[in-house]
């Protein structure tokens, strides 16, 4: 059994099924990333292991023992809200200092360990301000240091970062990494943004409409998605339907969907040489679109049309209209059923 | 900076002196002692030391805050908690809640005294007791404004986050009521409560109604000296005005309070 479990994990509001017997395990220490678009039960999930959602079925077990009917307090579990939840009417000290005061902790204890967690989140300066007066990402690091302050066994985070802004939420990311890999805690962390997922987690579980979609490392779920959606939703695949795509490349797949990423599409302006390792065919350029470093092509290949990402090079620039010529290497043709 | 037009501030000029020139003329009027023909030929301070040393008018002062507050406090308690446990425990119940608090609203308040009176004055219980009735009616006549500037601070402190944060932090639904929400409420409130006490303080119709001459308030005080001179008169005027002023700047006072901590600029993602 694994540090955390889930086992058959079933959650109605209503007659909304949105949790559909979700069978999950998390491995202590990990940093795990419940992936999917808004509504697609991640967070119901997370607040059904905080206790602040009870299952309608199934059973949850921290560290052995069964917690699906304790209070969110016995539990022992931290969380870190999207919208921070600070108590507005204390100080970044006594917000932090709040569950130690619960816990009857004496005052001496709770200054040093108050002292000593602002000190990790690089707050210290801050101690004695209300809320009101920080930024979101000072907001969020006293959030995070209050519910670590309590050393809990796991550390939730319902999307923490998407109320801050990209060049700050990028500096965050990095900082929670650091600071979960210090503390050595079980982290779970929610969020609808595939990137944020890819950079911060050992193990991404992809959701989708309730469902568990596809669980493995980033790398694995990039390079492989099992499914139409965990391809599209985590890659930007291109999703081709397999017969219209064989009878233009001249190949048979026995499949209903062949998926391609973007990035593996090779464009020219001269015709590439045959190769029995690649695809060729040629098409037109219908738009594109700048990503800084990236330039998003959209190509006409008559019965269907790609995208491919290309590296900025001021040499390979390709106007709208212009014919270019693709190559696909097969090994990245994936065949979805 | 701009520029106002003169005529605004004609306008506004003119509208302060129509506001502001009753008062004025009453408190000058409290402090005249004997009239020539239309100007007064002397001021004394007679008529607020008869005032002053009139234990009846303390009297009166003291009770009319006592049912000023006493109705408002009940009304706010009530209206906590049953918003506190619709929006925790049953959130679709609000709306019943919010139509029970509105109603009164629609009801005038003389006609409420009449039909209690005509309902509950010939009972032998409590309910027929005037003072009962009185701190009843107030309570209902209450309900309106002390429940829609509870339930709109409810809402902007996000209490359901709050006592799930504080829930996770291991504190009870309890203990976060009294140590995040309430406090966090604390402005809110009391707006309501002074706001509602401004109006209680300033009622006669009711009050007179109900309980006649049982209850003799500050209003009803007023009200009995008609016979009295005019310049006394014009002293409990203005006294009762003073009193009803400092409430209304205790209000104003909070709701500054809040407003500059609400709209404290907060500290840009650059200055980390």
């Amino acid at each position: 059994m694994s540090y955390i479990q889930f086992e058959s994990i079933n959650k109605f509001f209503g007659e909304n099924h949105v949790l559909k017997d979700i069978n999950l395990g998390i491995e202590e220490g990990e940093l795990v990333t419940l992936l999917g678009p808004s509504g697609c039960g991640k967070s119901t999930l997370l607040r059904c292991l905080a206790g602040l959602e009870t299952v309608s079925s199934g059973k949850i077990y921290l560290d052995g023992k069964d917690i699906t009917n304790l209070t969110p307090k016995q539990r022992q579990i931290g969380m870190v809200f999207q919208q921070y939840s600070l108590f507005p009417n204390m100080t970044v000290a006594q917000n932090v200092a709040f569950g130690l005061q619960i816990r009857r902790m004496d005052k001496k204890t709770i200054s040093d360990k108050v002292r000593w967690i602002l000190d990790i989140v690089g707050l210290s300066e801050k101690y004695g301000e209300y809320p009101n007066r920080l930024s979101g990402g000072q907001q969020q690091r006293v959030a995070l240091a209050r519910a670590l302050v309590m050393e809990p066994k796991v550390l939730l985070l319902d999307e923490p970062l998407s109320a801050i802004d990209a060049l700050l939420r990028r500096g965050l990311q990095t900082e929670i990494r650091r600071i979960q890999k210090e503390f050595n805690i079980t982290s779970i962390f929610v969020t609808h943004d595939q990137d944020e997922a890819m950079v911060m987690s050992d193990t991404i579980h992809l959701f989708n409409v309730g469902v568990l979609e596809q669980s493995g490392h980033p790398v694995d779920i990039y390079t492989h998605p099992t499914t139409r959606f965990a391809a599209t939703f985590i890659g930007h695949y291109n999703i081709l339907s397999a017969k219209t795509f064989g009878d233009a490349v001249g190949d048979r797949f026995d499949c209903q969907d062949v998926a391609i990423r973007p990035e593996i599409v090779e464009l020219s302006a001269k015709p590439f040489q045959d190769s029995k390792d690649a695809y060729t065919l040629d098409g037109v350029i219908k738009g594109n679109i700048s990503h800084g470093n990236i330039i998003r092509y959209e190509i006409d290949c008559g019965t269907f049309s790609l995208t491919s990402d290309i590296l900025f090079d001021a040499s390979l620039l390709f106007n709208t209209n212009e014919t270019v010529y693709l190559r696909i290497q097969k090994s990245g043709c994936l065949v979805l059923d | 900076m701009k520029k106002r037009h003169p005529v605004g501030i004609l306008a506004l000029t003119l509208c302060g002196i129509y506001l502001i020139l009753p008062l004025l003329v009453t408190v000058v009027y409290s402090f005249t002692g004997d009239w020539s023909s239309i100007l007064p030929r002397s001021f004394t301070l007679r008529y607020y030391a008869d005032l002053f040393q009139n234990p009846q008018f303390w009297s009166s002062v003291l009770r009319s805050v006592i049912i000023s507050i006493i109705p408002v406090i009940i009304t706010c308690v009530f209206v906590i908690l049953a918003l506190y446990t619709t929006v925790i425990y049953n959130p679709k119940l609000e709306k019943y809640i919010e139509v029970a608090c509105t109603i009164p609203y629609t009801i005038n308040g003389i006609i409420l005294a009449t039909s209690v009176l005509g309902a509950y004055s010939a009972s032998q219980t409590i309910l027929g007791n005037r003072l009962f009735m009185l701190v009843c009616i107030y309570c209902i006549g209450c309900l309106p404004v002390t429940f829609r500037g509870i339930r709109n601070n409810m809402y902007a402190v996000n209490i359901r986050q709050l006592i799930e944060a504080a829930e996770i932090l291991g504190a009870s639904k309890i203990i976060a009521f009294f140590k995040v929400v309430v406090p966090c409420m604390v402005s809110g409130i009391m707006v309501s409560v002074l706001m509602c006490m401004a109006a209680l303080f300033g009622d006669f119709a009711i009050i007179r109604m109900i309980a006649s001459t049982q209850y003799m308030t500050a209003q009803s005080f007023l009200y009995e000296s008609r016979n009295s001179p005019v310049q006394l008169t014009s002293a409990i005027v203005t006294v009762l005005f003073l009193v009803t002023l400092i409430i209304t700047l205790s209000v104003l006072f909070v709701q500054m309070r809040d407003k500059t901590k609400s709209t404290a600029l907060p500290v840009t993602e650059e200055e980390e």
